[in-house]
């Protein structure tokens, strides 16, 4: 049943406050990942997309690829466990990333108009010249009337969504979570995650994910402390319940920088990607494992779909670019018998 | 709950660059034509768009939307009081419709060919390197509601203690393709942007970028800032989750949006409010109605003020630019009068005061800015220090 609109807001701590009542300072929440959907090539040459096998009908035949991958991997989401639908409509957001997932489409529009006129424009397409309506569809099919943010800085656009939409939970503005990446062109595919709070969730789901962005000006990666300094900051943002941030203090034990697990470093070969992996093989102690980054915002965030696809553990991800956008990310894989009583 | 104040403000619109600049066009409020862009290239019947002019812009930029971005950034930091090299911890949320589209369209032709592929979404990360400080960064592309989504998300994060400081707002340009979708939408009036005249028929583009300096008040006292134009004291979001482009026609969400920033806000009215108002039919009367659901019998007497009729709807950019003006408003306790229309539309009972300024009776003021996809957003600003600087 939906709520009244307008009537009220939910607490992130799930208390309803009403009209007038002052709001809520930010509270960490505690999420977890109840549902996993991806949809990506597999081997090269191979058939790996059937929209009318994947959406039904025509298969949203007038959408444009990165639009159907999208609502596609949230179906696959869904099936896998992630529950949208528990709570009203108004308390479900939705955090969308790309890059360039209608780069294709742009570059056609813009043959049709240079090569003709835009009256030759499919007026079914031509709303999508505005980004963000890649994910209407989606918002309306799951109706997630909590807001709906696309967010498209280069590269690290997916862990930004995951980090916006932790934010949002934080302030209250929603208590499940869609955050779908989807790209089309140089890369190909979506993945689609549902967050849930843990209170509400039936179980731990898959585990916990976290994520935090800064930008590290090209200009700025021989400042290794300052560099250092930030990226400590970004790791003690990931923990379940970080404490208030506190400029210029470094790690302490046991923070998530200094965790025992892996590191991996989605780079391109930059300054400012071998400065970052520089100064988290110091903070971390762990030489980070060379991942290779695309063209888009995908390739991190598949991985991390992989991760939880497998043995339970603690993983950490990086992602650095040459324009400046980092990301530092937390993978908290939960045990599978856990897994399998939600 | 943190208190967060707008201690700068910095404006480029097709009146020119500076706040000042906008300032002066709200109150001389006269009618400006559209122009048409200089781009051979742009084949559809309407080519119309309010420009920023060309020799009020640095060239020193890669992309007009850039030029636009760090031109009112430079402005909004000055205003601050602040040069974005401090050593506290700073943030960049940059909204835009279109990002960098006008260089990708160039980089298409070799005419036009600039310094080849690069991604379209950099207006955040180019201002990030022109600070040239390590802080946090994001790039929010709601389509026309951007820029109060950039603003709202600098208030989270400044609420969530991420950041000191945030430079927040939007910017958009030119970009062919999307005039073009317009143009094949039938949602460009061939005349000038009039939302709410009877006679009007679409909207119509505009260049700019609005940009807003926010931070606590703590920080701000902590550097001597005693007050700032205006306190960010209520923000709410909502999505249609309904269509493309046309907004749900009951206005239920934008009704939430509104009824959730000012409840934060407190609920005791608002003294103006800056609206969507894009000149499309629809979406004047639905926001009209959703006006009177939010605000109840006081939405017949508030004063409207229809900046894109000054301006024009200048996309990811309109809620920045709009921001700042509502924090001019506050700051001169003035609400300006607004461009004439030819016939007022009877099915938008909103007021709209023209010839002369409204004193601002409450020093609060609703600010609207909703995007193609049903994304919807609210904020409510309101004086502080009684809106003396």
């Amino acid at each position: 049943m939906s709520a009244p609109v307008g009537s009220s807001r939910t607490t992130p701590d799930g208390d309803v406050r009403p009209a007038g009542a002052p709001a809520t300072g930010a509270v960490a929440p505690d999420v977890v990942v109840t549902g996993i959907g991806v949809v990506a090539p597999g081997r090269p040459g191979e058939p790996w997309f059937d929209p009318r096998a994947e959406l039904g009908g025509r298969g949203y035949r007038y959408a444009p690829a990165a639009t159907r991958y999208l609502l596609a991997a949230t179906r696959r989401a869904i099936v896998d466990g992630g529950r949208l639908d528990r709570l009203p409509p108004e308390r479900r957001g939705a955090a969308v990333a790309t890059n360039g997932g209608l780069e294709p489409l742009f570059a056609e529009m813009d043959r049709t108009v240079t090569g003709a006129d835009a009256t030759e424009l499919s007026p079914a397409l031509a709303p999508y010249f505005a980004i963000n309506v890649l994910g209407t569809r989606l918002v309306a099919e799951h109706q997630l009337k909590g807001f709906h943010l696309t967010l498209t800085s280069p590269r690290v656009a997916g862990f930004e969504a995951v980090e916006a939409g932790w934010r949002a939970l934080a302030v209250g503005r929603c208590d499940t979570l869609l955050v779908g990446v989807t790209e089309d062109g140089a890369e190909q595919g979506a993945v689609a995650l549902v967050l849930e709070r843990a209170g509400a969730a039936a179980g731990p789901g898959h585990g916990r994910l976290r994520a935090a962005t800064l930008f590290v000006p090209p200009s700025a990666v021989s400042d290794r402390v300052r560099l250092t300094a930030a990226l400590d900051r970004a790791f003690d943002r990931l923990a379940p319940r970080p404490a208030p941030a506190t400029p210029g203090n470094l790690t302490t034990a046991g923070t998530p920088a200094t965790l025992a697990s892996p590191v991996e470093l989605f780079g391109d070969g930059s300054p400012v990607a071998d400065a970052v992996g520089a100064a988290v093989a110091e903070l971390t102690g762990v030489n980070p494992v060379p991942r290779p980054v695309g063209a888009g915002c995908l390739a991190p965030m598949l991985r991390t779909a992989r991760l939880f696809a497998g043995p339970p553990g603690e993983h950490r991800l990086v992602v650095a670019t040459a324009e400046g956008n980092v990301a530092v990310v937390r993978v908290s894989v939960a045990a599978p018998a856990i897994r399998e009583e939600s | 709950m943190t208190d967060v104040l707008v201690t700068g403000i910095g404006a480029v619109s097709c009146h020119g660059r500076g706040a000042a600049a906008l300032w002066r066009a709200m109150r001389d409020a006269r009618v400006r034509l559209p122009d048409r862009p200089a781009d051979p290239l742009a084949h559809m019947a309407l080519p119309l768009i309010y420009l920023v002019p060309e020799d009020h812009v640095p060239a020193e930029h890669p992309g007009r939307a850039a030029q636009f971005a760090v031109t009112a950034a430079a402005e909004a930091l000055r205003d601050a009081g602040l040069t974005g090299r401090e050593r506290t911890r700073f943030g960049v949320v940059v909204g835009s419709c279109m990002g960098e589209a006008g260089l990708r369209e160039a980089d298409r032709y070799p005419e036009s060919r600039t310094a080849g592929r690069r991604p379209a979404f950099q207006l955040a990360t180019h201002l990030g390197a022109w600070l040239g400080g390590i802080g946090a960064n994001s790039s929010i592309a709601n389509a026309c509601s951007a820029g109060l989504f950039a603003l709202c998300t600098a208030v989270d994060m400044l609420r969530c203690g991420e950041v000191d400081v945030v430079l927040a707002g939007g910017a958009d340009a030119y970009s062919r393709v999307a005039l073009g979708c317009f143009n094949r939408l039938g949602a460009v009036d061939p005349v000038r942007c009039r939302p709410y005249d009877r006679h009007r028929a679409g909207t119509v583009f505009g260049e700019g970028a609005g940009m807003l300096v926010l931070e606590s008040r703590e920080h701000a006292r902590a550097r001597g800032v005693g007050t700032g134009y205006a306190r960010v004291t209520g923000t709410g979001w909502s999505c249609d989750a309904h269509h493309p482009t046309a907004p749900e026609p009951a206005g239920d969400q934008i009704t939430r949006a509104m009824r959730e920033a000012l409840a934060e806000a407190g609920d005791d009215g608002v003294g103006c409010v800056l609206p969507h108002g894009t000149g499309t039919q629809l979406n004047d009367v639905t926001e009209s109605g959703a006006l009177h659901r939010a605000l109840g019998p006081a939405a017949g007497s508030v004063p409207l003020y229809s900046l894109k009729a000054l301006i024009g709807h200048t996309g990811g950019a309109a809620a920045g630019l709009a921001a700042c003006a509502a924090a001019l408003i506050l700051r001169h306790r003035v609400v300006p009068p607004n461009v004439p229309l030819d016939e007022p539309d009877p099915a938008c009972p909103v007021r709209l005061p023209v010839g002369a300024g409204t004193a601002l009776d409450v020093d609060r003021v609703l600010v609207n800015a909703y995007g193609f996809g049903g994304t919807n957003a609210s904020v409510v600003l309101a004086a502080d220090g009684g809106g003396v600087r």
